[in-house]
Protein backbone atom coordinates (compact mmCIF):
# COMPACT_ATOMS: atom_id res chain seq x y z
CA UNK A 1 0.00 0.00 0.00
CA UNK A 2 1.28 3.43 -0.92
CA UNK A 3 2.18 5.75 1.94
CA UNK A 4 1.18 9.41 1.90
CA UNK A 5 4.82 10.33 1.20
CA UNK A 6 5.00 7.97 -1.78
CA UNK A 7 1.70 9.33 -3.09
CA UNK A 8 3.01 12.89 -2.84
CA UNK A 9 6.23 11.94 -4.67
CA UNK A 10 4.18 10.20 -7.38
CA UNK A 11 1.90 13.22 -7.86
CA UNK A 12 4.83 15.66 -7.91
CA UNK A 13 7.31 13.81 -10.10
CA UNK A 14 5.35 11.08 -11.89
CA UNK A 15 1.77 12.44 -12.22
CA UNK A 16 1.49 10.98 -15.73
CA UNK A 17 1.59 7.48 -14.21
CA UNK A 18 -1.72 7.90 -12.45
CA UNK A 19 -3.57 10.79 -14.13
CA UNK A 20 -4.92 10.57 -17.67
CA UNK A 21 -7.64 11.70 -20.10
CA UNK A 22 -10.01 14.50 -19.21
CA UNK A 23 -8.84 14.53 -15.60
CA UNK A 24 -5.32 15.36 -16.85
CA UNK A 25 -6.72 18.05 -19.18
CA UNK A 26 -8.69 19.65 -16.33
CA UNK A 27 -5.70 19.60 -13.95
CA UNK A 28 -3.34 20.77 -16.69
CA UNK A 29 -5.51 23.70 -17.73
CA UNK A 30 -6.16 24.65 -14.11
CA UNK A 31 -2.44 24.69 -13.34
CA UNK A 32 -1.64 26.77 -16.45
CA UNK A 33 -4.36 29.24 -15.48
CA UNK A 34 -2.90 29.48 -11.99
CA UNK A 35 0.60 29.97 -13.47
CA UNK A 36 -0.74 32.79 -15.64
CA UNK A 37 -2.38 34.58 -12.71
CA UNK A 38 0.67 34.11 -10.49
CA UNK A 39 2.96 35.44 -13.24
CA UNK A 40 0.72 38.51 -13.64
CA UNK A 41 0.60 39.26 -9.90
CA UNK A 42 4.36 38.60 -9.47
CA UNK A 43 5.28 40.86 -12.45
CA UNK A 44 6.46 38.09 -14.75
CA UNK A 45 5.89 36.85 -18.29
CA UNK A 46 6.31 33.40 -19.79
CA UNK A 47 7.63 35.05 -22.96
CA UNK A 48 8.70 31.84 -24.70
CA UNK A 49 8.33 28.09 -24.36
CA UNK A 50 11.46 27.98 -22.18
CA UNK A 51 11.34 31.53 -20.84
CA UNK A 52 10.20 33.33 -17.75
CA UNK A 53 11.22 36.95 -17.27
CA UNK A 54 10.38 39.64 -14.76
CA UNK A 55 8.95 42.79 -16.36
CA UNK A 56 7.75 46.18 -15.22
CA UNK A 57 4.35 46.63 -16.78
CA UNK A 58 2.82 43.42 -18.08
CA UNK A 59 -0.93 43.39 -18.57
CA UNK A 60 -3.07 40.35 -17.78
CA UNK A 61 -3.84 40.11 -21.50
CA UNK A 62 -0.12 39.86 -22.37
CA UNK A 63 0.57 37.27 -19.66
CA UNK A 64 -2.42 35.16 -20.70
CA UNK A 65 -1.64 35.46 -24.41
CA UNK A 66 1.98 34.38 -23.77
CA UNK A 67 0.72 31.27 -22.03
CA UNK A 68 -1.79 30.58 -24.80
CA UNK A 69 1.01 30.72 -27.39
CA UNK A 70 3.36 28.56 -25.28
CA UNK A 71 0.75 25.89 -24.57
CA UNK A 72 -0.54 25.86 -28.17
CA UNK A 73 3.01 25.59 -29.54
CA UNK A 74 3.81 22.72 -27.16
CA UNK A 75 0.64 20.86 -28.11
CA UNK A 76 1.23 21.46 -31.80
CA UNK A 77 4.93 20.57 -31.92
CA UNK A 78 5.00 17.67 -29.44
CA UNK A 79 1.41 16.47 -29.89
CA UNK A 80 1.64 16.32 -33.69
CA UNK A 81 5.05 14.60 -33.65
CA UNK A 82 3.95 11.99 -31.09
CA UNK A 83 0.66 11.38 -32.93
CA UNK A 84 2.52 11.01 -36.23
CA UNK A 85 5.10 8.55 -34.90
CA UNK A 86 2.78 6.52 -32.68
CA UNK A 87 0.07 6.44 -35.39
CA UNK A 88 -3.15 6.56 -33.37
CA UNK A 89 -1.73 4.59 -30.43
CA UNK A 90 -2.75 7.28 -27.91
CA UNK A 91 -6.11 8.78 -27.08
CA UNK A 92 -6.31 12.49 -27.93
CA UNK A 93 -7.29 13.36 -24.35
CA UNK A 94 -4.18 11.59 -22.98
CA UNK A 95 -1.94 13.33 -25.47
CA UNK A 96 -3.24 16.81 -24.61
CA UNK A 97 -3.74 16.14 -20.89
CA UNK A 98 -0.33 14.65 -20.19
CA UNK A 99 1.52 17.35 -22.14
CA UNK A 100 -0.34 19.98 -20.10
CA UNK A 101 0.51 18.15 -16.88
CA UNK A 102 4.18 18.00 -17.95
CA UNK A 103 4.27 21.82 -17.96
CA UNK A 104 2.96 21.99 -14.38
CA UNK A 105 6.32 22.76 -12.68
CA UNK A 106 6.43 26.24 -14.27
CA UNK A 107 3.69 27.27 -11.83
CA UNK A 108 6.39 27.58 -9.15
CA UNK A 109 8.54 30.08 -11.11
CA UNK A 110 6.46 33.22 -10.38
CA UNK A 111 6.60 32.42 -6.67
CA UNK A 112 10.36 32.95 -6.67
CA UNK A 113 9.76 36.72 -6.96
CA UNK A 114 8.00 36.95 -3.62
CA UNK A 115 8.40 40.45 -2.19
CA UNK A 116 9.39 41.74 -5.65
CA UNK A 117 13.03 41.17 -4.63
CA UNK A 118 14.36 40.12 -8.04
CA UNK A 119 12.51 42.69 -10.11
CA UNK A 120 14.00 45.45 -7.96
CA UNK A 121 17.49 43.92 -7.91
CA UNK A 122 17.76 43.24 -11.66
CA UNK A 123 18.00 46.88 -12.91
CA UNK A 124 20.75 47.54 -10.37
CA UNK A 125 22.74 44.52 -11.57
CA UNK A 126 22.25 45.45 -15.21
CA UNK A 127 23.09 49.13 -14.78
CA UNK A 128 25.79 50.52 -17.04
CA UNK A 129 27.79 51.99 -14.22
CA UNK A 130 28.65 49.34 -11.70
CA UNK A 131 29.36 51.51 -8.70
CA UNK A 132 30.38 49.74 -5.50
CA UNK A 133 27.19 50.88 -3.83
CA UNK A 134 25.14 49.15 -6.53
CA UNK A 135 26.73 45.75 -5.98
CA UNK A 136 24.52 43.27 -4.16
CA UNK A 137 25.25 42.74 -0.49
CA UNK A 138 26.42 39.30 0.71
CA UNK A 139 22.88 38.55 1.87
CA UNK A 140 21.45 39.62 -1.50
CA UNK A 141 24.11 37.57 -3.32
CA UNK A 142 23.21 34.51 -1.27
CA UNK A 143 19.48 34.90 -2.00
CA UNK A 144 20.28 35.51 -5.68
CA UNK A 145 22.39 32.35 -5.90
CA UNK A 146 19.86 30.25 -3.98
CA UNK A 147 16.88 31.36 -6.04
CA UNK A 148 18.82 31.08 -9.32
CA UNK A 149 19.58 27.46 -8.46
CA UNK A 150 15.91 26.95 -7.55
CA UNK A 151 14.77 28.45 -10.87
CA UNK A 152 17.24 26.26 -12.76
CA UNK A 153 16.01 23.18 -10.86
CA UNK A 154 12.42 24.00 -11.78
CA UNK A 155 13.34 24.24 -15.48
CA UNK A 156 15.18 20.91 -15.26
CA UNK A 157 12.22 19.34 -13.40
CA UNK A 158 9.87 20.59 -16.13
CA UNK A 159 12.03 19.37 -19.03
CA UNK A 160 12.58 15.97 -17.37
CA UNK A 161 8.82 15.62 -16.87
CA UNK A 162 8.18 16.62 -20.50
CA UNK A 163 10.74 14.02 -21.65
CA UNK A 164 9.11 11.33 -19.50
CA UNK A 165 5.67 12.14 -20.92
CA UNK A 166 7.14 12.12 -24.45
CA UNK A 167 8.67 8.66 -23.83
CA UNK A 168 5.48 7.34 -22.22
CA UNK A 169 3.33 8.43 -25.14
CA UNK A 170 5.80 7.26 -27.79
CA UNK A 171 6.84 4.09 -25.96
CA UNK A 172 10.05 3.99 -27.93
CA UNK A 173 13.64 4.15 -26.76
CA UNK A 174 16.89 5.00 -28.46
CA UNK A 175 19.28 7.89 -28.91
CA UNK A 176 17.45 9.06 -32.04
CA UNK A 177 14.27 9.73 -30.07
CA UNK A 178 16.24 11.65 -27.43
CA UNK A 179 17.77 13.81 -30.17
CA UNK A 180 14.33 14.32 -31.66
CA UNK A 181 13.06 15.47 -28.26
CA UNK A 182 15.84 18.05 -28.00
CA UNK A 183 15.06 19.21 -31.54
CA UNK A 184 11.38 19.60 -30.66
CA UNK A 185 12.25 21.67 -27.57
CA UNK A 186 14.35 24.03 -29.71
CA UNK A 187 11.63 24.19 -32.38
CA UNK A 188 8.91 24.94 -29.79
CA UNK A 189 11.08 27.68 -28.27
CA UNK A 190 11.74 29.20 -31.70
CA UNK A 191 8.08 29.16 -32.77
CA UNK A 192 6.70 30.43 -29.45
CA UNK A 193 9.30 33.19 -29.12
CA UNK A 194 8.70 34.31 -32.72
CA UNK A 195 4.92 34.34 -32.26
CA UNK A 196 5.16 36.28 -28.99
CA UNK A 197 7.47 38.84 -30.58
CA UNK A 198 5.19 39.15 -33.60
CA UNK A 199 1.78 39.11 -31.94
CA UNK A 200 2.19 39.92 -28.27
CA UNK A 201 5.00 42.41 -27.72
CA UNK B 1 2.57 -21.46 -3.63
CA UNK B 2 5.95 -22.42 -5.01
CA UNK B 3 7.28 -20.39 -7.90
CA UNK B 4 7.61 -22.39 -11.12
CA UNK B 5 11.24 -22.21 -12.27
CA UNK B 6 11.40 -21.50 -15.99
CA UNK B 7 15.11 -20.79 -16.44
CA UNK B 8 17.99 -23.17 -15.70
CA UNK B 9 19.84 -21.99 -12.56
CA UNK B 10 23.07 -23.34 -14.02
CA UNK B 11 23.24 -22.16 -17.64
CA UNK B 12 20.12 -19.89 -17.78
CA UNK B 13 18.63 -21.77 -20.72
CA UNK B 14 14.88 -22.29 -20.88
CA UNK B 15 13.70 -25.28 -18.81
CA UNK B 16 11.35 -27.89 -20.28
CA UNK B 17 8.88 -30.26 -18.65
CA UNK B 18 10.27 -33.80 -18.37
CA UNK B 19 7.76 -35.47 -16.07
CA UNK B 20 4.07 -34.94 -15.34
CA UNK B 21 2.44 -36.62 -12.40
CA UNK B 22 -1.20 -37.31 -11.50
CA UNK B 23 -1.85 -36.04 -7.99
CA UNK B 24 -4.72 -38.53 -7.60
CA UNK B 25 -3.21 -41.92 -8.63
CA UNK B 26 0.49 -41.05 -8.87
CA UNK B 27 0.73 -42.05 -12.55
CA UNK B 28 3.68 -40.33 -14.17
CA UNK B 29 4.13 -39.38 -17.79
CA UNK B 30 7.60 -38.71 -19.12
CA UNK B 31 8.62 -36.91 -22.26
CA UNK B 32 9.96 -33.60 -23.55
CA UNK B 33 7.31 -30.92 -23.25
CA UNK B 34 7.90 -27.26 -23.93
CA UNK B 35 6.52 -24.81 -21.39
CA UNK B 36 3.57 -22.87 -22.79
CA UNK B 37 4.39 -19.19 -23.35
CA UNK B 38 2.09 -18.01 -20.55
CA UNK B 39 3.90 -20.26 -18.06
CA UNK B 40 7.16 -18.52 -18.93
CA UNK B 41 5.95 -15.11 -17.81
CA UNK B 42 7.13 -13.79 -14.45
CA UNK B 43 4.48 -13.48 -11.69
CA UNK B 44 3.84 -9.76 -12.34
CA UNK B 45 3.40 -10.28 -16.06
CA UNK B 46 1.15 -13.28 -15.48
CA UNK B 47 -1.01 -11.37 -12.98
CA UNK B 48 -1.30 -8.53 -15.47
CA UNK B 49 -2.33 -10.95 -18.25
CA UNK B 50 -4.94 -12.59 -15.98
CA UNK B 51 -6.35 -9.23 -14.86
CA UNK B 52 -6.52 -8.14 -18.50
CA UNK B 53 -8.52 -11.23 -19.47
CA UNK B 54 -10.81 -10.86 -16.43
CA UNK B 55 -11.55 -7.26 -17.37
CA UNK B 56 -12.59 -8.41 -20.87
CA UNK B 57 -9.58 -6.76 -22.40
CA UNK B 58 -10.61 -3.29 -21.28
CA UNK B 59 -7.58 -1.08 -20.77
CA UNK B 60 -9.80 1.54 -19.19
CA UNK B 61 -10.95 -0.97 -16.57
CA UNK B 62 -7.38 -2.16 -16.05
CA UNK B 63 -6.30 1.43 -15.57
CA UNK B 64 -8.88 1.91 -12.81
CA UNK B 65 -8.05 -1.48 -11.25
CA UNK B 66 -4.29 -0.84 -11.10
CA UNK B 67 -4.68 2.87 -10.33
CA UNK B 68 -2.38 3.69 -13.23
CA UNK B 69 -2.89 6.00 -16.18
CA UNK B 70 -4.20 4.61 -19.46
CA UNK B 71 -0.91 5.18 -21.39
CA UNK B 72 1.07 3.46 -18.61
CA UNK B 73 -1.21 0.41 -18.79
CA UNK B 74 -1.07 0.50 -22.57
CA UNK B 75 2.75 0.42 -22.43
CA UNK B 76 2.66 -2.50 -19.96
CA UNK B 77 0.42 -4.39 -22.36
CA UNK B 78 2.71 -3.63 -25.30
CA UNK B 79 5.72 -4.88 -23.32
CA UNK B 80 3.80 -8.06 -22.48
CA UNK B 81 2.83 -8.60 -26.13
CA UNK B 82 6.48 -8.14 -27.12
CA UNK B 83 7.57 -10.64 -24.47
CA UNK B 84 4.98 -13.22 -25.61
CA UNK B 85 6.05 -12.71 -29.22
CA UNK B 86 9.66 -13.31 -28.23
CA UNK B 87 8.72 -16.55 -26.40
CA UNK B 88 6.64 -17.73 -29.36
CA UNK B 89 9.53 -17.05 -31.73
CA UNK B 90 11.90 -18.98 -29.46
CA UNK B 91 9.46 -21.90 -29.24
CA UNK B 92 9.02 -21.85 -33.01
CA UNK B 93 12.78 -22.03 -33.63
CA UNK B 94 13.25 -25.09 -31.42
Amino acid sequence: MKTAKNKLITYLFYPYQSVDGWKAISWGLGIQLLATLLAYFMSGRFDGFLDYHLVDNATLYQTAFDQLINVSTMLLVFGATIALISRGRNRGSDLIGLLLIARAPVVVLPLLNIGDFFRQLTPRLLADEMALSKLPSPAESFILLLFSLLALSIFVWWLVMLFQVYRLLLHKTGFGYTLLFLGLVVLAEYISKSLILLLNV
Amino acid sequence: MKKLPVVCPSCEAQLQVKTLCCASCATTVEGDFKLPVLARLNPEELNFALAFIKSSGSLKEMSALLNLSYPTVRNMLDDLIQQLQKFEDENGKK
